[in-house]
């Protein structure tokens, strides 16, 4: 059926893989399995990831673990209310010896960027990212470059009721595919964390588990693990849920129902699933839809976590 | 307030406010055609609790507490009680309706309040038909069920509802339940006689009364309001024959003639010449008259019987809605036998000390005349050959009414004419007696009926002559043959002003008011007055002869059971889910029987989730239960389903121990 399949596995079996690579990062940020799943079937599913929560709950530790672990390169960027596009994108400079200008790359032009706070900067400096994302390219003075592959933004934002924030508009959040919260760690990971060596050091030692080629391969795998009509189902039964649902302002878009296809896949595929099936939708439900339906009243579900609990109990598997 | 500033202020209340004012303006059209007849304290709590509530909304004022609205609501019924002395019958119970639902309002919080308002609205407004059956009402009644229903339609919608889309959806709605009503109404068994018939009332509808004073008739003649409509066999009568006679005066004080007021000897008629058989349908009337053309010769002893001064009575107190009656006529008939004393004593006195001018010329005249027939000619000739005028504009006429009218005003109607007849005839011994009823009646092509108004009233005067009988003599037709030939637009000269004269003498109009007719008298006949006899008629069609009510209702709901059944499996087969594909129903064996094992399958549980439950709860079954998830999930969701997997899955599943 399909060439890359054999290739990989005469190479490394990619669940052997992925799980080397969690594996490794769950000992860097304690207590986050799930989120860490699905940080990967994020990158897997070629989807950027917005990581929401409040300041210090290692946010930063995350996309620069998964930056070693992966042997990506690494850009971060921190966004302040002054940042400019240019200052995410780069910038054009007279070169006096040969007369021409040059564009100088800026941050964004390496394979996982690191977008911190992205809800300080003003929508300006934010679509300008937005932008790149979206179309794996950027264009200064009429000159187009495309950015590197694999192209990971981790996103971080503080919670909206935080002050001195640009929330993300509707539309540039549906750009993101998975939204996750990382949360406190409990009592006995906080003590063995407090315990143990200092993270940011522990990811200066951290070493490849998988090269951006098989990365690259297995992101190609994503969109042929076996999707059966029964699962379409279940998944068109979550979407027309949203849709028709009188608690949501608006339903999810095509884009996020075939975001939500894509993770499901990705999720199987790192489980060693053969084909997607229900629970690997309800794994990335939440993740992919909490952050794109808005509650209309008090009476509908208000957390993005809440609301893909709320759908995922409303929807009965076909 | 213009449209747009209005439509802006609608939009600034909270949804329920935006669906308050439906629902209020849905009770007022549903309240309205009981402006009337019912207290008019019971439609002023419902509009001030409707303006309170809405105030209420707009200033977000709190709502009454349940006390309060209790204590009001309780206040109220004894109003009512107070009122009617009664919570029983039509308008107690209207005005209860009405009030209560004002009452609702003032606790309305939630959309359920209002949609009790609305079906109580709908209550409200079907009532309007126990008082008023008019075809005008419908178009009215159908327009307000129709905002009721798109009310409650956009009431219980969560996204506004254009009212284009809910008009469109109600129209569906009502054009869907128009064969259903259409049965239900064919076929709903009518029982005869008053059973199902709307109670008796009094009804403000002037016709001709038990009294007649100078001038009552001419007051009538203002009303165009049709009193009954008579549909020949073949062609009406002629003008000249079409007396449609009502009560009988005997009694006269000099100015008012009475109605009754002896035991009458029953008399013999023997009709000679033609006969006419129609059928007369009656507007409601406050008495039990039928008018019948004079002479009724044939009706049906059940329902009707002729009094002894030859007038047609319905067996019923009173005619309270529209009824018909089928009947026989002969307009040459000859009353015989003798005239019993004491009748000829009621019909021949004439107080003594009133009208003496009049009782005098009389006895002149009959010195003069020489016979009683020639007096009576030589009375007909002075009313037609001296300066009398007709007129529906009488002056008004002192204590001696006949003698003012004779010798002063010299003006009148037929009342007036009859009355100074009848006076004259019995001054001189013959005994008389004063006849009112209808005259005329205009032949509407359209609907091949005969129309009588209240403007047809007439009154004429009956003489007994010594072996003739009781005869028919019409004043009126001496002093305006008109009136009698061509009705009362002929009669009354140019220079008088007679109502409606202008609107009939125009063609078009005329086809209009004709038109306006016809389907008048279609709504009567034939949905209005639809009743057992109808029934039967149309059951004889399908070869059911009288059945009896009983069984008609049976076979009613049998076939309406059966049609809502059918309905319902078509659309069961309609909106069935997607043929299943066996795997799933494997599966759903499988959920059954873990449901009867005590864990039943959470909708939104999926396989390899439920399935592990299961192995928690049965440790026992978890061999099994591994290979029956891997199975079912290879074969449901894995990419290389194989037949055999099912038989195998099937084997599995049915090995459960259930």
């Amino acid at each position: 059926m399909n060439s890359a399949i054999p290739t990989l596995i005469t190479q490394a079996d990619p669940i052997e893989l992925i799980a080397a690579t969690t594996a490794q990062l769950n000992r860097v940020i304690l207590g986050k399995e799930h989120q860490v799943r699905l940080c990967i079937s994020c990158l897997l599913a070629r989807g950027h990831l917005l990581i929401e929560d409040i300041p210090g709950v290692g946010k930063t530790t995350l996309a620069h673990a998964i930056a070693e672990s992966l042997g990506l390169s690494y850009q971060r960027i921190q966004f302040t209310s002054d940042l400019l596009p240019a200052d995410i994108i780069g910038t054009s400079v007279f070169d006096r010896e040969t007369s021409t200008f040059q564009f100088h790359k800026g941050p964004v032009f390496s394979q996982l960027v690191l977008a911190d706070e992205v809800n300080r900067a003003t929508p300006k400096a934010q679509s300008a990212l937005l932008e790149a994302m979206e179309e794996h390219q950027v264009t200064a003075d009429g000159a187009t470059y495309p950015l590197a592959a694999p192209f990971f933004v981790i996103a971080t934002q503080n919670p909206v009721y935080q002050i001195g924030t640009y929330p993300l508009p509707e539309s540039q959040l549906d750009r993101f595919l998975m939204r996750i919260e990382l949360g406190y760690p409990d009592a006995t990971l906080e003590r063995q964390l407090l315990l143990g060596q200092d993270r940011r050091d522990l990811v200066a030692t951290l070493a490849p588990t998988l090269s951006p080629q098989q990365l690259l391969l297995m992101q190609t795998m994503v969109p042929k693990v076996h999707v059966s009509d029964a699962l379409l189902d279940y998944v068109q039964a979550l979407v027309r849920y949203t849709r028709e649902s009188p608690l949501f302002e608006a339903g999810i878009s095509p884009r996020a129902s075939i975001g939500l296809l894509r993770s499901a896949q990705a999720w199987a595929l790192i489980h060693g699933h053969s084909g997607v099936m229900p629970e690997d939708v309800q794994a990335v439900l939440a993740a992919v839809v909490g952050h794109r339906l808005k509650p209309r009243d008090e009476a509908a579900p208000k957390t993005p976590t809440e609301i893909g609990q709320f759908v995922l109990k409303e929807v009965a598997v076909p | 307030m213009s449209a747009v500033t209005l439509d802006h202020r609608l939009q600034q209340l909270t949804p329920l406010g935006q669906r308050l004012v439906w629902v209020i303006a849905g009770l007022a059209l549903a309240a309205a055609p009981h402006f009337g007849h019912i207290a008019p304290w019971t439609m002023l709590i419902a509009a001030l609790a409707a303006a309170f509530r809405m105030t209420a909304e707009v200033k977000r004022w709190p709502l009454p507490s349940r006390a309060v609205c209790t204590g009001i609501a309780f206040a109220s019924l004894l109003g009512v009680l107070a009122g009617y002395r009664t919570l029983n019958g039509i308008d107690a119970g209207t005005s209860l309706l009405i009030v209560m639902a004002g009452m609702k309002l003032l606790e309305t919080r939630t959309v359920r309040d209002l949609t009790v308002v609305v079906f109580l609205s709908y209550f409200a407004l079907f009532a309007a038909f126990l008082y008023n059956q008019n075809m005008l009402l419908l178009p009215y009644m159908l327009l307000t069920a129709g905002l009721l229903t798109m009310t409650l339609m956009r009431i219980h919608q969560t996204e506004a509802m254009a009212l284009r889309e809910a008009a469109t959806t109600t129209a569906k709605m009502f054009l869907q339940a128009l064969p259903l009503a259409a049965l239900l109404f064919l076929f709903f068994p009518r029982l005869p006689g008053q059973f199902w018939a709307v109670p008796a009332r009094e009804r403000s509808i002037t016709g001709l009364s038990e009294e007649m004073t100078p001038g009552d008739v001419s007051d009538l003649s203002v009303s165009g309001a049709v009193a009954f409509r008579a549909k020949f066999e073949g062609d009406p009568p002629p003008p000249r024959e079409r007396y449609w006679r009502g009560p009988v005066m005997h009694m006269f004080d000099g100015r008012t003639w009475r109605y009754g007021g002896a035991s009458l000897t029953p008399q013999q008629v023997a009709s000679s010449g033609s006969s006419y058989r129609y059928r007369i349908s009656l507007e409601p009337q406050q008495r039990n008259w039928i008018f019948g053309l004079d002479m009724a010769t044939g009706w049906d002893p059940r329902r009707a019987y002729r009094a002894e001064d030859f007038q047609l009575h319905a067996r019923q107190q009173q005619i309270s809605v529209l009824t018909s009656f089928d009947l026989e006529s002969s307009p040459t008939y000859v009353t015989t036998g003798e005239l019993r004393d004491d009748l000829r004593r009621l019909d021949t006195y004439i107080p003594r000390n009133r009208n003496r001018r009049t009782i005098e010329l009389a006895r002149q005249m009959r010195d003069r005349a020489g016979s009683d027939e020639a007096f009576i000619q030589s009375v007909l000739t002075k009313f037609g050959s001296e300066e009398y005028y007709y007129t529906l504009q009488p002056p008004a006429l002192d204590l001696n009414a006949v003698d003012d009218f004779l010798f002063n005003s010299r003006r009148g109607f037929c009342e007036h004419f009859a009355s100074a007849f009848t006076t004259m005839a019995r001054s001189v011994g013959i005994p008389a007696r004063v006849v009112t009823g209808y005259q005329g009646g205009e032949f509407n092509p359209m609907s091949g009926y005969l129309v009588v108004r209240q403007s047809d009233a007439h009154a004429w005067s009956e003489v007994w002559l010594e072996g003739r009988g009781w005869q028919r003599i019409d004043p009126t037709a001496a002093i305006a043959p008109e009136r009698i030939e061509s009705g009362l637009d002929a009669a009354i000269s140019a220079e008088e002003e007679v109502p409606g004269r202008m609107l009939r003498q125009s063609a078009v109009l005329s086809k209009l008011r004709m038109t306006w007719d016809a389907a008048n008298t279609f709504w009567n006949d034939q949905i209005v007055e639809f009743g057992e006899a109808q029934q039967n008629w149309l059951l004889e069609l399908f070869n059911i002869k009288n059945p009896r009510w009983q069984y008609l209702g049976i076979g009613l709901a049998i076939t309406l059971i059966g049609f809502f059944a059918i309905l319902s499996a078509y659309l069961a087969w309609k909106f069935k889910p997607r043929s299943r594909d066996p795997v799933a129903h494997v599966y759903e064996q499988l959920c059954r029987k873990l449901a009867k094992l005590g864990v039943p399958r959470l909708p939104h549980e999926g396989p390899n989730d439920y399935v592990a439950r299961a192995a928690q709860a049965r440790p026992e079954l978890a061999a099994q239960l591994a290979e029956v998830r891997s199975v079912y999930v290879g074969l449901r969701y894995g990419p290389m389903p194989l037949p055999t997997q099912l038989s195998r899955l099937k084997f599995l599943v049915n090995q459960l121990e259930a």
